[in-house]
């Protein structure tokens, strides 16, 4: 709070970055604690989280007033005018201090309160749970196994607690390897196909320079390639340019020597660094943020900017690795430099092509889960979530989000979730809202005991997850599918523009056809529901009526019709059935009649239910 | 009385025309085999020149794809593919005569390649000469579809290279003959193809050829102070426009005729449309520069632009648009480039399809048209398009306008009409522009392809907005290189007159209402060949779905998601007419860049009285669009107006239309067309509403759970 030195400001304008005439809104500024918030005449709220903020910018003065603006991380840009200059620094200090937190419970996770019992916010935590994971996929098994070794964080600061490794590979081997690999990230299990009985594996790059070699470490992947009976040979797939990774082993890093180690397939795949991607993005905005933005400048703009490239890069990447799974039965180990950022992206995607599973709602937590948050994504430093090194930003988790959406537009049948879902984990990455993604890894998470103080995104996530919902998933369609094969060619990657533009409502799309399929999907369930509600009548006049039999003694001669009654209690009642029951009995032929009349009416359910058992009291 | 018609329907019978320059090596070929000639299924006049069984069609250039097995004929009207039926098989109705997926039309064949795995692929024309026997044929489209064609592996069979070169000589032969508009060949087809049990149109489409279509239509639009003008009856006012013409009302026929000498090919401003607020959308020629108007000529002239308004806004159409050469060069630009072996890396695919420029074209079109039609929605008054010739770009921007501004334009029948009213009785000279009869290239363009383009787009930002989908566009993109219609053969309604009384042999009159009447419609169906048809029978419309494309794949032109808008104008409160007379002198204004600008020298001449003074004149473009809010690029449905994004993102390619030719690069599953999805889920709620009121036996709760779960999914 000792930053804010003005809470409110009247007579501001809010420019449309897309209009050509320079339209604005009016309305009033004011700055909280933890967002910008800004009303417009209309009374229309936009709120700005402080921690989404990512560039302020004061612009010289005009006539109009002094023009502010603000850049966030989920892409929205926002340029206000503030009609006085003084008014206009102290908000844009007070935005530059409030938008660089230092330490970590100055995130607004911490202050977050969504008035949860203490139990619930437990039971959100556990709503993930990486064991069970596990165990879906079929491990522990014969030939894995839940290693120990970094119960501590004693072998790797940066992984999880629980590591699955090759049940043939012992502590020693595995301290040994860890000793060989970057940040001691040695080879562990990310995923395990039950079908093929191979697996994917991830690590950090040897520190194998031009010739130092390590035992420990050839055994290691040894013994993941005997964990997989099916095959004898093992690829493993540097994510980085050969040129990169060259250059890694005058610092005394580098790829493993194909000489050294039996049985392995080497391969690059060419995905570039952080740095690379980083100035791609801002390339990509400059061009998306073109205000006139023509299709002629936009489209060589886009290509110039190399992003689709390089999702394509991840993309390739990620069919490479599922195809040997698929084909070849072979068990893949995929690196790039520290085993954080390319290799979380591949191994995800990958397992994201190679199961169903990950394909639905809750999978795609999981995923997230177990390949980002768990295996220590620098979400903080990749996210600036604290003031800190501008050259660790980099779009990696957007790239991997933006890779799953080039695979929905692909494949419109394959996934349960739809673009929104998408767009709100993302949003939700850089908010600091919730716990999930603060920090770097879990050890860090558990020192900041994230599961006590803060909240958990998924069940708020899970909550809402009809906004999710792709309506044209079609599960078996899905589950049928071993593998999915997206097309990679150029052409079939598209600008992600409600990522881009999710918050310029000129460049949205007019009507959007999954709103009109969602609308017409609901209609049909609120029509089954009726259906439902219509059918209980019949049961409740079935049922009077079979009162009405039991006083006349009539029963003993229909014993057919006893039984059919029986049957009505079947949840779904075939209404034909239950119309030839009264058929059937002869006494009621003038009353059916008259029960058709008063469905004709369709009078509300309430009503005959009290009718019914009006009569059935009778 | 046609005396040389016959009834007939088995092709052998029909002799090949005398004018066809046929080798004696042809005929005698023909002769020896008699039995697929039999087994295929000819339109009169047409007659098979090759034909070699066993072909097998690939659906892609790689061997992954499926391939069908089948005969390939060669015909004096197309190539035609028809597949094996196997034994036991229900044989498939072919209930249309060009299959859309096996049928190319010999003026739609772009190129020729024959491929061999001894010597390189060759393209072929009727001169070249093949010196291997092919293997492969592939055909290059100029509607962008692409069919391959493999023949059976000995190879060595005679039979792949006679109809191999039989395919290139006739392609080349048929540019010479242009036997498409030779009358004697083509006046049975309609009768022939009609099925009697086809049932009849309840509302056809208005070919505008009689007064009846334009005083419907005029009914329609329901604006006092518009009549249907004959002045053009003979067409001896202006031979490139239609017999009738909406004019004002207040301007009498005499009055009328001193406006046709000063617009260029003497097209005067015409309605094309009326907003239901009372704004006039017109089209018009420029101005003949070299006419020397007298005083009475100013005066009409400036009532038929002002058209009872006190303002007027000219468009240029030509301004910010591309020229029809333009077009054609992005068009071929475009087609080199999503060819299936394209010469451009993949990782340059976007700078390369920027470089067409094509998507730069639909954009500025688009644009233009939702300027204009938000201009029509927010203010009254007359809205003029002019280009130089107003056959071109006026015929897009006018449609295109409609399609934003007029719900009735966006049902498939509404479609139909604004085609036929502002493409075909307007002028657009297909014959020209489409040069499907291959006399020159030197007018080609696509101008009507960037049209359906621009409506894709929309399509594509609206979806409930209209009553037809993707596949009906298709269709008429690819209809239109189809010469067997009549609906873009001719350039304008004189030529297509001309033809018809030279077609009608017996008939010594043209009828005053034109020959398209109600009556002679009911008859025709009916009629055997030898009866006396009007001059109509010539070739049939386009309109006539029935004739080519199948039940089902017509059932496909739906569009499911489509949600009624009221089809009923009705005029916002506070906007009845005010009527200004004649005499009351107008401001007029030019359009230009999305801001309205007074134009103090609209006539090339001096002695308007518009440009003296103008009432109401505005200082600068800028107040003007201040003033109301002029439209800005938010979205809004102002009223029923489209407001369409024209950003560079919003504007995409046409994929299922320009990429047809290569489906590997399509990916490996293609997604459901949403259409036939969404057809499911209506399907799915018909169900439910049928159980709703019959209780009847309800779906299983798994199936009506998830909208997409019962379909299978398409490969």
């Amino acid at each position: 709070m000792e930053h804010i030195r003005t809470t409110k400001v009247e007579q501001v304008k809010l420019l449309d970055r897309f209009s050509t005439n320079n339209k604005s809104l009016t309305g009033t500024l004011y700055l909280t604690a933890t967002h910008l918030l800004f009303i417009d005449s209309g009374q229309k709220e936009t709120w700005i989280l402080h921690h989404h903020i990512a560039a302020v910018e004061k612009l010289a003065l005009t006539t109009s007033g002094c023009p502010l603006v603000i850049q966030c991380k989920n892409f929205r840009i926002v340029h206000f005018i503030v009609p006085r200059e003084r008014d206009c620094h102290d908000i844009y200090n007070s935005l530059l201090q409030l938008s660089r937190p230092v330490r970590y419970d100055e995130l607004y996770a911490f202050s977050y309160n969504p008035k949860q019992k203490e139990s619930e916010q437990v039971k959100g935590w556990q709503l993930i749970d990486l064991a069970e994971e596990y165990k879906r996929m079929g491990v522990p098994n014969t030939n894995w196994q839940l290693s120990d070794a970094n119960r501590d964080y004693k072998v790797c600061e940066t992984y999880p607690r629980d590591l699955y490794v090759p049940r043939i590979a012992s502590k020693p081997i595995i301290v040994g390897s860890s000793k060989f690999r970057s940040k001691g990230r040695f080879p562990v299990l990310s995923y395990y196909h039950k079908d093929k009985e191979a697996a994917i594996c991830r690590c950090s790059q040897p520190l194998s320079g031009f010739s130092a070699r390590c035992l420990e470490d050839e055994h290691m992947l040894q013994a993941i390639s005997k964990a997989n009976p099916a095959n004898r040979y093992m690829y493993v797939m540097d994510t980085r340019p050969k040129l990169n990774a060259m250059a890694n082993r005058a610092a005394g890093k580098g790829y493993e020597n194909e000489d050294n180690y039996s049985n392995i397939r080497f391969q690059f795949v060419g995905i570039e660094n952080i740095h690379v991607m980083r100035s791609s993005l801002q390339k990509l905005l400059e061009v998306s943020g073109i205000r006139g933005l023509s299709v002629n400048d936009f489209l060589s703009g886009l290509e110039n900017s190399g992003w689709l490239r390089h999702i394509k890069a991840v993309l390739d990447a990620a069919v490479v690795l599922a195809k040997a799974i698929v084909v070849e039965n072979a068990s893949v180990l995929v690196h790039c430099s520290d085993g954080w950022d390319r290799t979380s992206q591949v191994c995800s995607l990958g397992a994201l092509l190679l199961d169903s599973y990950y394909r639905t709602i809750k999978g795609f937590m999981v995923l997230i889960e177990k390949d980002w948050i768990s295996f220590g994504h620098k979400f903080s430093d990749r996210c600036c979530q604290l003031d800190g090194d501008p050259k660790e930003i980099s779009p990696v988790f957007t790239q991997f989000l933006e890779c799953v959406w080039n695979l929905t537009e692909q494949f419109p049948q394959a996934f349960e979730y739809n673009e929104a879902f998408l767009l709100q984990i993302h949003e939700h990455v850089h908010s600091c809202q919730f716990g999930n993604f603060l920090g770097n890894c879990q050890k860090e998470r558990e020192e900041l005991k994230l599961r006590e103080k803060t909240y958990s995104l998924w069940p708020f996530l899970l909550d809402e997850q009809k906004k999710y919902l792709n309506p044209l998933y079609n599960p078996d369609f899905s589950r049928k599918l071993t593998l999915l094969e997206p097309n990679t060619v150029s052409l079939n990657f598209k600008f992600w523009r409600n990522m881009y533009h999710q918050f310029d409502r000129t460049m949205h799309p007019r009507q959007s056809v999954y709103n009109l399929i969602m609308d017409m999907n609901e209609q049909n369930k609120q029509l089954e529901r009726d259906m439902k509600e219509l059918e209980a009548k019949i049961k409740v006049r079935n049922k009077q009526q079979n009162a009405v039999l039991t006083k006349e003694p009539l029963q003993s001669v229909h014993p057919t019709l006893k039984t059919q009654c029986f049957k009505k209690d079947q949840p779904l009642l075939p209404g034909n059935d239950a119309i030839r029951t009264i058929e059937g009995s002869n006494t009621a032929d003038n009353r059916y009649s008259e029960y058709m009349e008063e469905f004709s009416k369709a009078e509300p359910a309430v009503v005959s239910l009290e009718y019914g058992v009006a009569r059935m009291t009778c | 009385m046609l005396p040389t018609a016959k009834s007939s329907f088995k092709v052998r019978q029909q002799e090949p025309g005398a004018g066809q320059p046929r080798g004696p090596k042809f005929s005698s070929a023909n002769a020896k085999r008699n039995r697929p000639c039999q087994a295929f299924p000819g339109i009169p006049g047409e007659f098979v020149l090759e034909a070699a069984p066993g072909v097998r069609r690939s659906l892609g250039a790689s061997l992954r794809f499926d391939s069908i097995l089948g005969t390939l004929f060669c015909t004096n009207r197309r190539v035609a593919f028809v597949p094996d039926v196997p034994p036991g098989a229900k044989a498939h109705p072919r209930c249309s005569f060009l299959h859309s997926e096996y049928d190319v039309a010999l003026p739609c064949i772009g190129k020729l390649v024959a491929a061999s795995s001894v010597s390189k692929a060759k393209v072929l024309t009727a001169s070249s000469s093949l010196k291997f026997v092919p293997e492969e044929l592939v055909l290059y489209c100029r509607d962008f579809r692409v069919l391959h064609f493999r023949f059976p592996e000995s190879g060595l069979e005679p039979g792949a290279f006679r109809v191999t070169m039989a395919i290139a000589r006739a392609q080349e032969s048929d540019r010479d003959v242009a036997a498409w508009s030779d009358p004697t060949q083509l006046r049975n087809l309609e009768n022939a193809q009609r099925s009697p049990e086809e049932e009849e149109d309840p509302a056809p489409t208005l070919l505008f050829e009689s007064l009846q279509d334009w005083e419907q239509e005029l009914r329609r639009l329901g604006p006092a102070g518009w009549r249907v003008s004959v002045a053009n009856e003979r067409f001896d006012m202006a031979t490139s426009l239609p017999r009738y013409l909406w004019v004002p009302s207040q301007l009498l026929d005499n009055e009328l005729k001193r406006a046709f000498a000063h617009f260029n090919q003497r097209r005067i401003p015409r309605l094309c449309w009326r907003h239901p607020g009372g704004s006039d959308l017109l089209r018009a020629a420029s101005f003949h520069a070299a006419s020397d108007p007298e005083k009475e000529d100013t005066r009409a002239v400036e009532a038929l632009l002002l058209a009872g308004h006190a303002r007027c806004v000219v468009v240029d159409t030509v301004a910010d648009l591309p020229s029809p050469t333009e077009i054609q060069l992005a068009h071929v630009r475009l087609r080199t480039l999503c060819l299936p072996d394209p010469a451009v890396a993949d990782e340059k695919w976007l700078s390369a399809l920027e470089g067409t420029r094509w998507l730069d074209h639909v954009r500025a079109c688009v644009r233009k048209a939702s300027d204009v039609a938000v201009l029509l929605a927010e203010r009254r008054c007359s809205v003029v398009l002019q280009e130089s010739d107003d056959r071109d770009l006026n015929c897009l921007v006018a449609s295109l306008v409609q399609l934003l501004a007029d719900p009735h334009a966006r049902t498939q029948l509404g479609f139909q009409n604004l085609v036929q009213r502002e493409w075909v009785a307007a002028g657009h000279p297909f014959a020209q522009r489409l040069n499907l009869c291959r006399d020159g290239d030197r007018g080609e363009a696509p101008v009507f392809q960037l049209f359906l383009d621009c409506t894709w787009q929309l399509l594509r930002q609206f979806p409930a907005a209209f009553a037809f989908a993707e596949a009906y566009l298709l269709a008429l993109h690819d209809s239109s290189y189809v010469p067997f219609f009549s609906t873009f053969l001719f350039s304008c309604q004189w030529e297509r007159s001309r033809r018809g009384q030279h077609r009608a042999f017996g008939q010594l009159y043209t009828p005053v209402n034109g020959w398209r009447d109600a009556p002679n419609l009911k008859i025709l169906p009916q009629a055997s060949c030898s009866a006396p048809a009007g001059g109509g029978a010539c070739l049939p419309s386009i309109w006539t779905w029935a004739l080519h494309y199948s039940a089902q794949q017509r059932a496909q032109f739906q569009n499911t998601v489509y949600t009624r808008a009221s089809d009923g104008h009705t005029a916002p409160p506070g906007c009845s007419k005010l009527k200004a007379t004649l005499s009351e002198t107008g401001a007029v204004f030019l359009l230009a860049r999305g801001a309205l600008a007074p134009q103090p020298h609209l006539f090339p001449w001096k002695n308007g009285s518009l440009v003296k003074k103008g009432p109401w004149r505005v200082p600068s473009s800028d107040s003007l669009s201040d003033q109301q809010g002029w439209p800005s690029s938010y979205p809004a449905l102002l009223g029923e107006v489209l407001v369409p994004a024209c950003v560079g993102p919003a504007i995409q390619l046409w994929r299922r239309c320009y990429l047809r030719g290569s489906p590997e690069r399509q990916h490996g599953l293609f997604p459901p067309t949403l259409s036939g999805l969404t057809e499911e889920l209506e399907l799915l709620q018909e169900c439910l509403n049928d159980g709703h009121w019959r209780a009847a036996a309800p779906p299983s709760p798994a199936e009506s759970e998830e909208a997409g779960s019962p379909l299978s999914p398409s490969r």
